[in-house]
Order: C-alpha cells, then sequence, then structure tokens
C-alpha cells in the first residue's frame, strides 16, 4: 500500500487527537494548582496553618489551624468507620455475591448509591443523627454522614480489587487443597491490597472535599480547635466556601484551597508508599 | 496408586465435555493424554483434581476412583485435591517469597515450625531448583523465569505429598532445556507417584509416556501403549488425528 498524503495527513491528525485528549487532564491540573499557587500563595505562611482565624469578619486574618484539625478529624474518623464495614461487605460480594438473587440485588443496590447526591446524604445525616440520635452538629455526626457518604464507592472498589485478586489465584489456590478462607487470608487479600489502598485514598479525596454533607451535620464558621466526638468542627472546604460566598478574603479562599490540595498530596504518597511496599512484599504487581 | 474412570460424563451447564471416558491411569509410571484443543483434556485432568467442580454449572456422573476409593464419595474436596494434585499449564507464582510458594500447602495443613525449612529444601532439590535459588528463598516468587516458576510449581505440589500429580501441558510455553529438565523430573517421579501428562507435542508422549489415551471430542477412542497406539491407531478417527496433522 502506497504512503499517500492523505493518509499521512490522517495518521498526524490521528496521533495528534490522542496525544492532545490525554493531554488535556495534566494541563486542566496545572492550571488549577497554578492559579491557587498564583493567587493564594502569597497567604501561605507558618502563621495560616498554625493559628486561630482572626479579623473583623472571621476568616479575614490569622490562621486556618481549626479548619486542618477539623477536616483531619473528619477523614480520620469517617474512614475509621467506613472502611472496616466495607472492607467485609467487599469480600463478602466477591466471595459470595453472585450465589443468589438477593446477594446480586444488594451489589445492584449498593453500586447504584454510588451515584446518590451527597446534599441527600447530608439531609439523612441530618434526620438521623443529628436529630435522632441528637448527636448535634458534631464531629460524630458529620463524620458518620461521610462514612455513609463513601461506603458505596468503597464497596465497589474494593470489590473489584478482591475480585481480580481471586480470579488470578482461585484456580491455582484451591487445586492445592486448601480452604476458600486460608486462601482469601494468604493470597487474595495480601494481593489485593494496591487496590484496596487506592480505593481507601479515593474515598478520603471524597470525603475531605465534600461540602455539603457537614454544612448540616457538623461544620461550624468558627471553633478554637478542639477535637471533641460531640463537638463541631471547622472543615476546609466549608471554611473556603464561607470565605469566598461571603466575600470575606478571595485571596485567603485560594490559599485554603490550596492547603486541602496539599493534604490530599501527602494522602497520595502516604498511598505510593504503602502500595510499593505490599507490592515489594508479595511481588505482585 | 492406579486412577481409574468409569463411564465418567461431564457437562459445563448444557455442553456434555466428557463422554463416558473409561480408562485406568497406572500407578508408578507416566501416562499421557493427547488430542486436538477443546477436545476436553483439561476438564479431564481438573475433574480428577476436583477443581472442575469449582466452575459453576458443573455436572458429573460416573466415578473416578484412587486405589480404589472413590474420589467424589469418600473424600471431600479439599483432600481430594490434595490427594491428587495438579500443575497447570502456565505456572503462576503466589504473591509471596520462593520459599513461602513451596510451603502454602504445608503451612494450612500444620507444619512444625522447625520441619519448615527442611520441606522447602527437599521439594527445591527434589526439582532441581535449589541450587538456582537458595540464596533467595525469601525474594518473591514472580522474579523466577518460566522453567523456573515451572519447576516451582512442580515442588509447591511436591510439598503437599500427593499420590498422584497431572500435569497439563506443563511444558507448552518453555525452551529446550527447561523441557528436558521438566522431562526428567517427571521420570524421576514416576518412580514413586502416578504421573498423568496432557500434551500436545506426541514426540514428548513417546519420550516419556508408557502409555497414551487418545481423546476426541470429549470421548476416549484409544488406549493403549504409546509407541503402539502413535504409530499402528486402530480406529480411522485416531488415523486422521494422528496422520492427518503430520500431512
Amino acid at each position: 500500500m502506497k504512503l499517500t498524503s492523505a493518509r499521512i495527513f490522517w495518521d498526524r491528525l490521528g496521533l495528534f487527537l490522542l496525544w492532545g485528549s490525554g493531554l488535556l487532564l495534566p494541563a486542566i491540573l496545572l492550571f488549577i494548582v497554578g492559579c491557587l499557587v498564583w493567587k493564594g500563595g502569597r497567604v501561605i505562611s507558618w502563621e495560616f496553618l498554625s493559628t486561630l482565624p482572626k479579623g473583623a469578619v472571621l476568616g479575614a486574618a490569622g490562621g486556618i489551624l481549626p479548619a486542618i484539625k477539623g477536616t483531619l478529624g473528619l477523614i480520620g474518623l469517617s474512614m475509621a468507620f467506613a472502611a472496616p464495614v466495607a472492607l467485609i461487605t467487599a469480600v463478602y460480594l466477591a466471595e459470595y455475591g453472585y450465589s443468589s438473587r438477593a446477594d446480586r440485588a444488594l451489589y445492584a443496590i449498593i453500586t447504584g448509591m454510588v451515584g446518590l447526591p451527597s446534599i441527600l446524604t447530608g439531609m439523612f445525616g441530618y434526620a438521623v443523627f443529628v436529630v435522632y440520635l441528637g448527636f448535634g452538629l458534631s464531629l460524630l455526626s458529620g463524620s458518620l454522614t461521610l462514612a455513609i457518604m463513601v461506603f458505596p464507592t468503597l464497596v465497589a472498589l474494593m470489590r473489584n480489587s478482591i475480585l481480580s485478586a481471586a480470579d488470578k489465584y482461585r484456580a491455582l489456590g484451591l487445586s492445592l487443597g486448601v480452604s476458600r478462607w486460608y486462601l482469601l487470608l494468604r493470597v487474595t487479600l495480601p494481593a489485593a491490597v494496591p487496590g484496596l489502598v487506592s480505593a481507601a485514598l479515593l474515598a478520603i479525596g471524597y470525603a475531605a472535599g465534600a461540602t455539603a454533607p457537614i454544612m448540616v451535620t457538623a461544620a461550624v464558621i468558627m471553633s478554637r480547635g478542639s477535637i471533641e466526638l460531640t463537638q463541631p468542627v471547622m472543615a476546609l472546604p466549608y471554611h473556603l466556601y464561607i470565605l469566598f460566598s461571603q466575600h470575606i478574603s478571595l485571596e485567603r479562599a485560594y490559599a485554603t484551597a490550596l492547603v486541602l490540595l496539599g493534604l490530599l498530596l501527602v494522602c497520595n504518597i502516604a498511598a505510593l508508599v504503602i502500595r510499593k511496599m505490599a507490592q515489594r512484599e508479595t511481588g505482585s504487581l | 496408586m492406579n486412577i481409574t474412570l468409569r463411564n465418567l460424563n461431564v457437562w459445563y451447564s448444557a455442553c456434555h465435555i466428557l463422554k463416558d471416558v473409561g480408562v485406568e491411569f497406572k500407578s508408578r509410571q507416566i501416562s499421557a493424554i493427547i488430542g486436538p484443543s477443546g477436545c476436553g483434556k483439561t476438564t479431564l485432568l481438573k475433574s480428577i483434581n476436583r477443581t472442575a467442580e469449582l466452575q459453576p454449572g458443573f455436572r458429573r456422573k460416573g466415578d473416578i476412583l484412587l486405589a480404589g476409593i472413590d474420589l467424589y464419595r469418600a473424600l471431600d474436596a479439599v483432600t481430594a485435591r490434595r490427594s491428587i494434585a495438579m500443575v497447570f499449564q502456565n505456572p503462576i507464582a503466589l504473591p509471596m517469597s520462593i520459599k513461602e510458594n513451596v510451603l502454602f500447602g504445608p503451612r494450612y495443613y500444620g507444619i512444625a515450625r522447625t520441619e519448615a525449612e527442611a520441606v522447602a529444601e527437599r521439594c527445591l532439590r527434589e526439582v532441581a531448583l535449589w541450587d538456582e535459588v537458595k540464596d533467595k528463598l525469601s525474594s518473591p516468587a514472580s522474579n523466577l523465569s518460566g522453567g523456573q516458576l515451572q519447576r516451582l510449581s512442580i515442588a509447591r505440589v511436591l510439598a503437599l505429598d500427593p499420590k498422584a500429580i497431572l500435569f497439563d501441558e506443563p511444558c507448552s510455553s518453555l525452551d529446550i532445556r527447561s523441557i528436558r529438565q521438566i522431562e526428567e523430573l517427571l521420570l524421576k517421579l514416576a518412580d514413586r507417584v502416578t504421573v498423568v501428562i496432557v500434551t500436545h507435542n506426541l514426540q514428548q508422549a513417546r519420550r516419556i509416556a508408557r502409555d497414551t489415551a487418545l481423546l476426541l471430542e470429549g470421548e476416549l477412542v484409544e488406549f493403549g501403549e504409546t509407541e503402539k497406539l502413535l504409530s499402528q491407531p486402530q480406529k480411522e478417527r485416531s488415523k486422521d488425528f494422528l496422520f492427518g496433522q503430520l500431512g
């Protein structure tokens, strides 16, 4: 076949489109980060990270320490609530989940819940935890609400990573005359660790940025930064929302966003390290 | 210990894979199973190893006996799999160290801490892998080459102390040197256990197998001494398969 100029043109165009769409995402990310650094970078200082908000209108001066602590508390607690239950559910769905119609329905419901608008989860959390159970506007109510929000995502992702490990090793493992439990604990779960860590990381990012569910269950404009289960907390996304929706300080809103982003970056790096360690241990990919 | 199949029929859902297979794989020798792709060779091995039943839709009629003991009625699946072990076509490293790969079975059955090292060494020596890996026993098994990994798979199975070992095309992805190593190993193993091997390579069957079974479309067409079956097949269908493919 001859390489006509038309063929060369289409080949070049195809290559350009493939590369272009691949580069688009990093470009957008770079733009966002650049924008935040450009507009809010000057505000970031040790004082900003380590002191309470001040100013005639709160937040106009001073720092965001209570919001950092609050967000860390919300993430940590919600993961502590959601992750163990999600892992057990995922194991059940991966190992037994196709045996009955009820199991399949359960999985369909859980994946269906992934797309539930977070403000609905917030309303549910408000009605159940804040009002009915009487936990009030508090870290506990917010964490439980966030846990419910991330649970379906966690289960779906964890199930997939367990399933792919199970599919790879099930026939071989069981052919060696061991029980399903032994195979699960010695092979499937260790091999699934990188996928499980990714799932947890995604859930952390989701929970850290969620504003709607905590507005009505946990977050306040000002706290002194004490982290107690029964007390409300400040949180980075909510603080950010207040700063720019009330026109308090756009510059400080950008800086707050930058801190939130930095927090997630740290989580990402930690997850990467854990995954590398797990891979070295097991030799799996 | 002989493995006896009596009127074995196997279905996956509506698909009739094995049809009335009756054969006796004798103790302390290698028996080969040959036949075109998709004729049910692997299903036959998996039925004997009792892993075929893990697939949804599996149904069986007829018996499989190990030294007269009914594998499906007298034994539970876990014990049966341990007694008649299976080595798969593509060797897979379990996600753990070389040593733990070998000890995967024994650790489940319970092995004394003091014995573990010795068992691992014995099995690795038996497959002639010890000298190559003795300095990196705790590194991940996935770093091994294809030939090494296949020998590790065999060591992993030997650690179960099985009565019989089934091999599903163990050499299909290996180079000539590794094939020779595996064949020598199989001959050595046949001194004490029953060995059944599925192979696409008629020369391999000639080299190592005393008996050979020819499987066509799920039916056992012929069974007998390898040399006789390969050079003077009795049935037309056998001739078509054996000589047709040689041209």
